[in-house]
């Protein structure tokens, strides 16, 4: 797990991305920070689930299929904690059944492995427009 | 193709006949449909290694299986289609992919390596065996062809085999002993060699030397003490299970030695790169030189503080210029170590000037950083000296660390960057900057610049050798998983292909900075050299030569990717030269097309009633043989054997038949022969009627409705053209072999030149050996492919009896730029791509 030590800014996006492949922590969290999101990047479940327990994020990156809890159940309960959070799932093994699945379950986008770095930072942006419209919505 | 085989009121025998044929032509659809589907896995593998993209080690072992699967099956309709004649491939299969699950499981290195490895032998694959510094010197100097170094390397069996007997076996002394004599070969028969050991897996650098073998008889028990000294060193905190390999490398005498680091901000907050300098056996130079050989834990933080070091800021981009030296005071008659005294006139009309690294010195050093910054994808520190001959050699590297990249300074500076061009594909992730160069055909590539910015239209093989010397590409043409990609990924340089306009938007001679990130939906090229936007974006998501998943792909790849097999007529055209798995596609696809080609004459049964002649306006014979609405509608069925060119629904064919009809292709005035050529034409006529197939001037075209093999003789030339024409550009493909010929042995090897000019020109990526061309055209689209294949007919016309008229060199040129309508002079240099209409992707 790596975390990033700056002082939180409200203003900033807050990313968590879970994948217990360190390869794919390694190159998303600087690609996102160089985007100016807040990023933090775990490689094991419960420990992820420990920070969600605890902490909101805007915007959720999980793998599928991982020891301990996998990124359904971690969908499930990033969900049931804040289900205004947006969650993208990616996968090695995307199937039909766990994309609808992810779907019902509330996730945003499901996004196969192997993805360019361009298209998953246009998914986060698309949440952050739907998460801006939910907002004005609810103001208005 | 149902309906070629579904005709009511057959007798019997027809009706099996037409299921053996079926059967025959489903086995070979099948075999072309997973090549091309094994085709576009191993291209979407490559493409992994650009950076573009984020994959884990669930991926490369998915492709493996899903590759491995149509490779197998590959392999067993060939062996349905041919009566089980090549049962010998599954063997070949089997072994090769055990080595690629051992690989994925981490095992040891597969490919069985010898204990004595040559740097020109390892690479990031081999890294297992030999650790990471090593494989990381050995890349650089013969893929990158960097001032690196030269040596061999002890792997770690080969440490083992050492350590387990009190006396070195004699094989691994033999071994040990040739490459020390070959490494002596290439750098001088009095070079000591320098042994140094290292830990497989830790943080392996390059290390400081143990020991100096002068003798090649001593270096066996040199190896020895220098093992056991480390081993000595480490005590006991030398974990038992971890590996260690030895490196033996030349170690000239040093004139001049020093430490560069390619990003230094303690001196200055500009972005620079470091250099520091001194003279060995000079006061203050021991600890300096110390801290040059030092491991990596050398800091060189006192370097400008020794006494008798010189330091200079350089510039990190072409042509590295000094931003400020400092340069130690000398007497007047100081006699520099690279010659002359510090007065002496130099060849462009500047003093030599007292700095004991000259500036063209000093340039060329930071170059050679700077391209190790860029292959490694990290700033670092590097040792290096200069010889008495003043060749200049890198002998260490070692990643300095990473400074935090705040994005503010980063939306701050493209705030303010003026953007020149937008778009485009990044074929290489990665950051480069340097003045325009737009390349032309004709263009030597010896001619470009180091370190500039090649702009092209076309991005077409024959602009690899640029590849080496700039330092980013941008094309307006060209896609990113063609071969120019792939050379573009393998010297890691930043390229953007399809950038529109780019020739117009990026002038000849202009400062820019070409932005081919990783995270923006294509790239961007700015005005002028911005330094800060080539360290924030050099060092970003990008993948590293360190990452375990690399180095894992890239020994995948070694096992998948090389086309080996290119001669259907070589000696080691068998099941057993099969060294990849693209050789045994390769390998399935020929001997498939071999036997639909050769049918009357191995499967006679099946002769007949196949196989239509076609009516042309030429005097040519060619039948066609349909495996798959490659005919209209009907046609099959109708009456006669003879077909129109309208009656034809197979794209490729159609396409090529254009240019093999069109009038101009065709020449009526006769060619002028010499005796030579007679003689040498009687040997091939000879052969010809005594093939033992039947099939000798027989011209046959397989066709399906996106698919065309067409096996064509032609005179005394031997043709073949397999070419996948579809909507889809990734999986079109254009394979087109030439060989024979009636004339003297040089007047064929000039035809083969000929055509090897006219196939770069049109965008092919070309073998010649002696009088066989192979030419390769990938990926484009259907217009393209369409006008391609119209220029091949063109061109198999052309050829008819082209070698008896290229009776001298002058000849070649001209009639290469007759065809393909250049200057001379740009026909006879060959290889540089032609822009418009002939040939789009590569």
């Amino acid at each position: 797990m790596t975390e990033d030590t700056r002082p939180a800014s409200p203003a900033k996006t807050r990313i968590l991305i879970l994948d217990d492949e360190p390869i794919v922590c390694k190159r998303l969290k600087p690609a996102f920070q160089k985007a100016g999101y807040e990023v933090e990047t775990f490689t094991d479940s419960a420990s992820a689930l420990a920070r969600v327990e605890g902490t909101r994020f805007d915007i959720v990156i999980t793998d599928l299929k991982m020891e301990g809890v996998d990124g359904m159940h971690f969908l499930t309960r990033v969900k049931e904690l804040s289900p205004e959070t947006g969650v993208v799932v990616i996968t090695g093994f995307a199937t039909l059944d766990t994309a609808k699945e992810s779907f019902r379950k509330g996730a945003f986008d499901f996004v196969a492995k192997p993805f360019k770095l361009s298209d998953i930072l246009d998914t986060v942006r698309r949440i952050e427009d739907k998460q801006r419209l939910d907002k004005g919505l609810r103001a208005g | 193709m149902g309906k070629l085989f579904s005709r009511p009121g057959q007798d019997r025998p027809k009706q099996s006949r037409s299921v053996a044929m079926r059967s025959l032509f489903h086995n070979f659809r099948l075999i072309l449909e997973h090549n091309t589907d094994a085709l576009e896995l191993m291209a979407s593998l490559e493409r992994a290694l650009g950076g573009e993209y984020i994959f884990d080690r669930a991926y490369l072992e998915k492709s493996v299986r899903d590759l491995g699967l149509l490779v197998q099956r590959t392999v067993y309709r060939l062996n349905n289609l041919t009566g089980d004649r090549y049962v010998e491939l599954f063997d070949r299969y089997q072994a090769l992919r055990t080595l690629l699950d051992d690989i994925l499981a981490d095992g040891p290195d597969p490919a069985n390596l010898p204990p004595v490895l040559s740097f020109t032998d390892i690479g990031w694959e081999t890294e297992q065996a030999v650790g990471a510094g090593v494989a990381c010197l050995a890349e650089l100097k013969h893929r990158f062809g960097l001032p690196v170094q030269d040596g061999f390397a002890l792997t770690a069996m080969g440490v083992s085999q050492l350590l387990a007997q009190p006396t070195c076996p004699p094989e691994l002394k033999e071994s040990l002993q040739r490459e020390a004599a070959a490494l002596r070969r290439r750098c001088g028969r009095a070079c000591p060699l320098a042994v140094a050991v290292h830990q497989i897996g830790a943080d392996d650098g390059v290390r400081e030397p143990l020991a100096l073998a002068r003798h090649l008889d001593d270096l066996p028990l040199v190896i020895r003490i220098a093992l056991e000294r480390h081993l000595a060193r480490a005590g006991a905190g030398f974990p038992e299970a971890a590996a260690l390999s030895v490196s033996v490398r030349e170690a000239p005498e040093p004139v001049l030695c020093g430490l560069v680091r390619t990003l230094d901000h303690t001196a200055s907050r500009r972005d620079a790169l470091s250099v520091s300098v001194s003279q060995p056996g000079t006061p203050g130079a021991r600890a300096h030189a110390k801290d040059c050989a030092k491991d990596c834990a050398a800091t060189g933080a006192d370097l400008g503080q020794a006494a008798a070091v010189e330091r200079h800021l350089v510039r990190r981009s072409y042509p590295f210029r000094a931003l400020r030296s400092e340069i130690l005071a000398k007497p007047s008659r100081f006699e520099h170590p690279d010659g002359g005294p510090p007065l002496s006139l130099l060849r462009n009309g500047l003093l030599r000037g007292t700095a004991l690294l000259s500036s063209k010195t000093l340039g060329d050093l930071a170059e050679a950083c700077m391209a190790v910054e860029r292959v490694l994808n990290a700033p670092q520190e590097l040792g290096w000296l200069l010889t008495p001959r003043g060749r200049l050699l890198l002998t260490s590297t070692r990643p300095l660390a990473r400074s935090e990249q705040d994005p503010q300074e980063l939306d701050e500076l493209l705030a303010g960057a003026v953007p020149l061009a937008h778009g485009g594909n990044v074929a290489q992730a990665g950051v480069g900057a340097g003045r325009v160069v737009h390349v032309r055909p004709g263009d030597n590539p010896e001619d470009f610049p180091l370190g500039a910015v090649a702009v092209a239209h076309v991005a077409a093989p024959a602009l690899s050798p640029v590849l080496r010397r700039a330092s980013a590409l941008v094309t307006e043409v060209g896609t990113t998983v063609g071969h120019l990609a792939t050379i573009a990924r393998e010297y890691r340089v930043p390229a953007l292909f399809g950038l529109h306009d780019a020739l117009t938007l990026l002038p000849a001679g202009s400062d820019v900075t070409v932005d081919a990130t990783a995270d923006a939906q294509g790239g961007a090229v700015y005005q002028g050299v911005l330094e800060p936007l080539l360290r924030l974006r050099a060092f970003g998501p990008e993948l590293d030569p360190g990452d375990p998943e690399y180095a894992m792909l890239r020994r995948i790849l070694r096992l998948i990717q090389p086309l080996n097999l290119i001669d259907p007529d070589a000696a080691d055209f068998t099941p057993a030269g099969c060294r990849t798995f693209h050789d045994l596609i390769h390998f399935a696809h020929e001997k498939a097309v071999e036997e639909l080609a050769e049918i009357h004459a191995r499967q006679p049964g099946l002769s007949g009633a196949d196989a239509r002649r076609l009516r042309l306006n030429v005097p040519m014979d060619i039948r066609v043989l349909d495996i798959g609405e490659g005919l209209g509608e009907g046609v099959a069925e109708q009456a006669g054997r003879e077909i129109a060119v309208e009656q034809l629904e197979c794209l490729p064919l159609r396409a090529f038949l254009r240019g093999l009809c069109s009038r101009d292709a065709w020449r009526t005035d006769a060619a002028s022969l010499s005796a030579g050529d007679v003689l040498g034409g009687l040997r091939k006529t000879f052969e010809l009627l005594n093939d033992p197939t039947g099939a000798a001037g027989q011209n046959l075209a397989i066709v399906a409705r996106g698919y065309m093999n067409l096996s064509l003789r032609l005179g005394y030339h031997f043709s073949v053209v397999d070419a996948h024409l579809g909507d889809n550009p990734n999986q079109n493909s254009i394979y087109f072999r030439f060989v024979g010929g009636l004339a003297d042995e040089h007047r064929r090897e000039r035809r083969a030149k000929l055509i090897r000019i006219i196939l770069e020109g049109l965008g092919f990526q070309v073998v010649v050996n002696q009088d066989l061309v192979v030419g390769k055209f990938k990926v484009a689209d259907r217009p393209d492919m369409e006008a391609v294949l119209a220029r091949l007919g063109e061109l198999t016309a052309f050829t008819r009896q082209l070698d008896t008229d290229l009776g001298t060199d002058q000849a070649v040129a001209s009639q290469a730029g007759t065809f393909l309508g250049l200057p001379e002079q740009d026909a006879a240099s060959g290889p540089m791509p032609g822009p418009g209409g002939k040939g789009g992707g590569t």
